[in-house]
């Protein structure tokens, strides 16, 4: 198995020109989420959320009813960013060498016949993949291995993704018929799951103005390169963080188990907590809020916003729960009241 | 701490001037805490301090030492490391995690967590105001002033209810008399108070014996308040009334001389003075019950009688008060004969024999029970002369009670009207001696000793007021062996 990666861009060791790219970063990203509520009305959060997950290098879990403007946020992006995106649209009869590609027999030109790998829509920097749970098990697990190692494997030869990569997956929380619910393994691949909201009248109002019209806007590029992207998303991940926030942010994930003796609180709830990959998620999250915020470290606020993006997919109810309409918000919400 | 206005301040020293002034406000609370657990740990012995013999200065200043000793352990206990400054200081919450970040890569290398160093002293740097540590103060500090006010409160509260309390529970003399024992502190007032709420003699005339205790329990009913102890102590308490009715100060010796002749009739007090009135041959009631401030009666007790009974009690209480009442009792007969060591006459002084047959029948020989004013004694032998026969001191009681604090002299004393065998076990000797056949009529103790005169250099060994009580002792016997005095009726001297 080859495995071929892009180099990683260097940091800079100097405490004013980490500065300075910081400050730069703070400035393109709030000009990269100004370009895309130019085109998507409202949703403020969810844009933010998935401007997020990209310089995270993170997959976005999107809920919500179709025709909210998904896929335009996605093709958004990638004008804006300049990255490649693409879209698969999820369905029962989906196979995985749809997802990752599959090898075909191609004529050379002396007439050879040899097989060659024909790359699937995985090939991508922004992949939609539009109503996730729709497909089989067997497919949805064929894109683990993307989201996860960042690359795929055909017939025992590796072929690693373009950097960044990022899956923005859909899933309507309404229609479960016909459905595949996704394991909960595959679920703790997601860095976040948003949950888009209808939009409100006048917004719906703006949409059918932009929409509606003669001639349909597009985005122009704010990132002239990719490399640019990964360069932030590695500065990102050098902002420090104190021992006492991750004490903080240990005893959330922690307050989110069921344990013997946890008959109050929010665990009682709770049939199985958030993952390791819970407080990774956080961390980074609460890392990029920070700078976003103008800080240089972590504060225990920026770990409280992160911590529904990043737990309520992670968090499996117990049936009770479930029955008396307990969502995981309102456990993340308690178990944020209770830890100090 | 002023982090913002002071030019360039680092990390380390915003830090350490907070953990000064965290710290102090820390201490201050331990402090607090600490007055409060002593407060709560010394009540208890401030309220019993009394009936514990614990002395005032001392119990203060174990309190003090206690909490200051207390508030070290909690202040060591809960010294602040540098870390845990940044939580005891008045922040927003987002401030106070990144100053508390920046502390913990105040160490470090790394350029970003460096950047964060500095950033944050930048931020300090820029405050326009002061970042104060929060005033947390423990729950024990919030009761510690009632606490320390309450136990002033009990400190000046007790000592008289308890210490009077405890009194009435062991003194509980076996008397039917409505008495309020006054407490020593204010024992003159209350010796007044009994003065001035006792009942004006109904002048009933005794029969002239020398019969203390006899002679008390004939006479008309005598005020109310007094015990033998409480005597004792108020001759303790007031010795400078003492001194001054020896003076002759009428003024100043009849409240004293009231306050002994005060007590109810089986009490020591009253012998003596039943004794001097049998003596002068004056009604003992009349002569007992003079109104207070008079001076006649302050004049003929202060002046010549009565001192030696003031005098003797320090020592041992009521036996001074016995030989008081011998001496007196000697005095209405012929004048006394001399001493003879051998085989001391009848009526000598040191015996309290009088001559006439009433005195000599009461002669109590070796026993002084009745000179000691016990009631019973006074009861059990209502023959004439029984309680005014009482002999002089014995050394050795004497001696034994100048070894013994004043506590233990003043429960003997009261012991003395008690009935409980401990109680009657410290002047045993006494009680045996007073069930001899010779307490009722019989000739006196030949074998009893005379009390010697000491001599200049025994004089110089005792104490000044010892002295001076031995010293008025003996000058009271000389004088009642050569009256150059004899008050008269009215009680002036002549």
């Amino acid at each position: 198995m080859t495995r071929t990666s892009d180099p990683t861009p260097a940091v800079p060791a100097d405490e004013h020109a980490i500065e300075s790219e910081l400050v730069e970063f703070r400035a393109a990203f709030g000009k990269m989420q100004s370009r895309l509520q130019e085109i998507i009305v409202g949703q403020e959060q969810i844009v933010r959320g998935v401007l997020m997950s990209i310089f995270l290098q993170g997959h976005v879990l999107l809920e919500g009813v179709p025709g909210l403007g998904k896929t335009l946020l996605v093709t958004t992006i990638g004008d804006v960013l300049g990255l490649r995106a693409s879209r698969i649209q999820f369905t029962p009869d989906l196979m995985p060498a749809d997802i990752i590609g599959t090898r075909v027999i191609k004529q050379e030109p002396s007439g050879a016949m040899q097989f060659e790998f024909e790359r699937g829509p995985v090939f991508t920097q922004v992949l939609l993949a539009d109503e996730i749970n729709r497909a089989t098990p067997k497919t949805q697990s064929a894109l683990l291995e993307a989201m996860q190692e960042r690359h795929v494997t055909v017939a025992g030869v590796g072929h690693p993704l373009p950097q960044p990569f990022v899956v923005l997956a859909t899933q309507n929380p309404l229609e479960s018929e016909g459905t595949y619910p996704l394991p909960e393994a595959q679920l703790d691949r997601f860095m976040f799951k948003l949950l888009v909201r209808f939009p409100t009248e006048l917004e719906l109002v703006e949409i059918m103005k932009r929409t509606t019209g003669a001639t349909a806007t597009r985005a122009k590029p704010l990132v002239d390169s990719s490399q640019r992207i990964l360069r932030w998303a590695m500065l990102l991940r050098r902002v420090p963080i104190g021992t006492a926030m991750l004490n903080y942010g240990a005893r959330i994930l922690l307050a989110t188990h069921a344990g013997v003796g946890k008959t109050a609180g929010p665990a009682r709830h709770v049939r199985c907590g958030a993952s390791p990959r819970g407080l990774q998620a956080m961390v980074l999250a609460a890392k990029l809020r920070a700078v976003l915020a103008g800080r240089f470290t972590v504060a225990r606020e920026d770990l409280k916003e992160s911590a529904k993006p990043c737990l309520r997919h992670r968090i499996l109810l117990t049936f009770e729960a479930e029955a008396e309409g307990i969502t995981t918000d309102q456990v993340v919400d308690e178990v944020l009241q209770r830890v100090e | 701490m002023t982090a913002a206005n002071q030019s360039h301040v680092t990390l380390p020293e915003f830090l350490d001037a907070a953990r000064r002034r965290v710290q102090a406000i820390r201490v201050a609370g331990e402090i607090c805490r600490a007055a409060f657990w002593a407060t709560v740990l010394y009540a208890p012995l401030v309220l019993l301090r009394a009936a514990l013999g614990l002395s005032d200065v001392l119990l203060a200043t174990s309190l003090v030492l206690t909490c200051a000793c207390l508030a070290t352990v909690f202040a060591i206990r809960r010294r602040l490391r540098l870390r845990e400054v940044v939580a005891h200081l008045q922040l927003l919450p987002n401030d106070r995690d990144q100053i508390e970040t920046a502390a913990e890569f105040l160490t470090e290398a790394d350029p970003f967590k460096r950047l964060a160093a500095r950033k944050t002293e930048e931020w300090l740097h820029d405050q326009d105001v002061a970042i104060e540590p929060k005033r947390r103060w423990p729950r024990e500090a919030l009761y510690a002033g009632p606490a320390v006010l309450l136990l002033i409160l009990l400190w000046w509260l007790t000592p008289s209810v308890l210490r009077s309390v405890w009194e009435n529970s062991i003194v509980q003399a076996p008397r039917s008399a409505t008495t309020t024992a006054p407490s020593p502190d204010n024992s003159r007032a209350a010796n007044e108070e009994s003065q001035s709420a006792a009942p004006q003699p109904t002048d009933t005339p005794s029969t002239g014996v020398a019969s203390g205790g006899g002679m008390q329990s004939d006479s008309a009913t005598p005020p109310t308040a007094g015990t033998p102890e409480q005597a004792g102590e108020r001759t303790e308490a007031t010795g400078a009334n003492a001194e001054a009715s020896r003076s002759g100060s009428p003024g100043a010796a009849s409240a004293d001389s009231e306050s002994r002749g005060a007590p109810s009739p089986d009490t020591g007090n009253m012998g003596a003075a039943a004794g001097a009135r049998a003596a002068d041959g004056q009604p003992a009631a009349k002569t007992n019950s003079q109104p207070k401030g008079t001076a006649d009666a302050g004049g003929e007790r202060g002046g010549a009688r009565p001192e030696p009974a003031a005098q003797s009690r320090p020592d041992h209480g009521n036996q001074g008060d016995a030989s008081a009442g011998a001496m007196q009792g000697a005095k209405p007969g012929s004048p006394p004969a001399p001493r003879n060591e051998d085989q001391p006459p009848a009526g000598s002084p040191q015996r309290g024999d009088s001559p006439s047959p009433s005195s000599s029948l009461a002669q109590p020989a070796e026993t002084g029970e009745a000179g000691r004013g016990d009631a019973g004694a006074g009861l059990k032998a209502p023959a004439p002369g029984g309680a005014g026969a009482g002999r002089a001191p014995s050394p050795r009681v004497n001696q034994r009670n100048s070894q013994r604090p004043l506590r233990d002299i003043t429960a003997s004393k009261s012991s003395a009207h008690a009935s409980s065998g401990r109680e009657r076990e410290v002047v045993g000797e006494m009680d045996d001696a007073d069930a001899s056949p010779q307490a009722v009529g019989a000739p006196p103790d030949v074998a009893s000793p005379p009390v010697p005169e000491p001599d200049a250099a025994d004089l110089e060994n005792l104490p000044a007021r010892r002295r001076s009580v031995v010293i008025e002792y003996f000058r009271a016997l000389r004088a009642a062996a050569n009256p150059t005095t004899q008050p008269n009726r009215e009680g002036t001297p002549r």
